[in-house]
């Protein structure tokens, strides 16, 4: 990506202005005010955040604080009680919307014995509102370039470890070109080597492909110098800002320890 | 009306000479190859037993048509259609108790089906033969209807195909993506109701469900692919056809039982070589 680069959709948010580069920052997720509950029991309380393109943000908190929420808001699976959520400027259930949107869920539900090659598990990622379309194999192709496993496109799913299938995951959600990418802790159950390669992935993506990336996570030590922002959720937003700032509290994300998880349970 | 001249015509050997055998091996081929496709679905989506669930239901609409008199097998499919709607909504509802949708299927099935039946006397021979199946008795009408319906199957399974793989292998990154999950899910299940009323005349409806998942349990431990596991598993299910009906034949067992024991057979092989199969392939 060289020379002017223009990105013109949605609700455009700002301006930077590079050496030589025009980049518009475009706003891929915006929700504004997000409120939600099951029955009486508030899961979400206005809850408000801008995801800008090409931003790699870190969603954290403990357990039940309302992530996993989020990401079905976001991925328009949920409607929030009040307040709005929009896609590229757009309501989350639009086609248009959904179409730049890549998810990779919390944990595959693949049992071992699932048959299916890897090409077949990341072509199914092409399809889309217009289901009845056979997949592009092209495309499958470059998705499988772009996260290093063209070289297992025809080994069974259930055969790859649980890294390689991870990216084979993150492959499915990157097939059809998505600008955001949204990924559900997916790290949970894969070896150091593998996750410094993930987070490499994720830098990649950013760096390389102008895509944000959104991820939710317990773990983050892997990916900390890599991120551009952190959000820290416990129904409401308790932190939004760099990683730098986030330490600046006393709470390091990366090998110094544990005081995250911890943090997080102490913040009421 | 174009294959039933066709298979009576036929100058086929022993053990398929006679008419009454060759329209059994139609019978049993289109159905030993269109359950099991059906099935690789249903396993894949965990729905091993949702083949039972509304072989028991469609019994509960056979029961109705003896007492009233019209054609069971239509009253068995309105039974396993509306039956395989009903199962679904309550599983979507309940997304943690699906099993109990499908308990509740297998029950009310067979009490609605022994109240119905209770209405009228002696009913023992005509019920037997939905139960366990009577492939020997299937005419040229039935292997026209089992023909086109087949068709139909695989005609809706081949279009609706990529949505429905994108639905198993992850259900909310298909939602996410716009494809009509619901839609999806329910179509497999009619889809799935009416092979179970195409099963019932060749293993009966107490071994529906074992012609539907039986080869698709021992294809997906051989086959790599889905595409594979699906051609496989149809293979199976027509290979086994075509032994159970010879074997029935010359021991003179029952065709239906003779089919689903050839399967259960293979699938205890299938699993003691697994081991040695897997070795293998990693080596390679």
């Amino acid at each position: 990506m060289g020379g002017t680069c223009w990105g013109w959709a949605g609700s455009a948010e700002g301006w930077v202005i590079g050496h030589r580069m025009l980049v518009v920052v475009e706003t891929v997720l915006n929700m504004d005010d997000v409120s939600f509950a099951f029955g009486t029991d508030p899961v979400l309380v206005s809850v408000s955040f801008a995801l800008a393109s090409s931003s790699f943000v870190a969603l954290v908190g403990p357990n039940g604080a309302g992530k996993s929420t989020v990401v079905r808001l976001a991925l328009g699976l949920l409607r929030p009680d009040a307040g709005s959520v929009t896609l590229f400027g757009e309501p989350p259930t639009s086609g248009e919307a959904r179409s730049r949107l890549g998810y990779v869920p919390q944990r595959p539900f693949l049992g071992r014995d699932f048959p299916a090659t890897v090409r077949e598990v990341v072509a199914a990622g092409t399809t889309a509102r217009r289901w009845w379309r056979r997949s592009d194999q092209a495309m499958v192709d470059d998705a499988l370039e772009l996260v290093d496993i063209a070289p297992l496109a025809g080994a069974r799913i259930g055969e790859l470890s649980g890294g390689q299938q991870q990216r084979a995951f993150i492959a499915k959600a990157l097939v059809r070109r998505p600008e955001l990418l949204v990924l559900d802790e997916p790290v949970a159950g894969v070896d150091a080597e593998q996750q410094e390669r993930f987070a490499a992935t994720l830098g990649r993506l950013r760096d390389d492909h102008g895509i944000a990336v959104l991820l939710v996570s317990h773990d983050l030590a892997a990916v900390e110098s890599r991120l551009d922002r952190v959000i820290v959720l416990r129904k409401r937003i308790r932190f939004d800002g760099s990683p730098a700032e986030l330490s600046a509290h006393g709470v390091h994300l990366g090998t110094h320890g544990h005081d995250l998880p911890r943090w997080l349970e102490e913040i009421a | 009306m174009l294959l039933s001249p066709l298979v009576a015509a036929l100058a086929l050997p022993w053990p398929f000479e006679r008419e009454y055998l060759q329209l059994a091996l139609a019978g049993g081929v289109i159905v030993g190859a269109s359950a099991p496709i059906i099935g690789t679905y249903l396993v894949q989506r965990r729905l091993s037993l949702v083949g039972d669930g509304l072989g028991h239901l469609a019994f509960a609409g056979v029961a109705v048509g003896i007492v009233t008199g019209v054609w069971p097998i239509w009253t068995a499919l309105i039974a396993s259609v509306v039956g395989a709607l009903a199962i679904e909504r309550l599983r979507a509802r309940t997304r943690d108790h699906g099993d109990l949708a499908l308990a509740l299927a297998f029950y009310l099935g067979l009490a609605l089906a022994s109240v119905v039946l209770s209405r009228r006397g002696n009913v023992a021979a005509n019920v037997q033969g939905y139960l366990f199946g009577s492939i020997l008795t299937i005419t040229r009408g039935d292997a026209v209807a089992l023909a086109v319906a087949s068709v139909f199957v695989a005609a809706l399974l081949a279009v609706v195909h990529p949505a429905l793989f994108s639905v198993i292998v992850d259900e909310d990154a298909a939602e996410a993506s716009g494809v009509p999950v619901a839609r999806i899910n329910d179509l497999l299940m009619v889809v799935t109701a009416v092979s179970i009323v195409m099963a019932m005349r060749v293993v009966g409806i107490l071994l529906v469900g074992a012609l539907m998942v039986l080869p698709v349990g021992i294809a997906q431990r051989v086959a790599t692919s889905f595409r594979s596991t699906l051609a496989l598993s149809s293979a199976l299910g027509v290979s086994a056809a075509i032994v159970g009906l010879v074997v029935g034949r010359v021991a003179r067992l029952a065709p239906g039982g003779t089919i689903v024991l050839t399967l259960g057979a293979l699938f205890v092989v299938v699993l003691a070589l697994e081991g040695p199969i897997r070795r293998r392939r990693e080596r390679h």
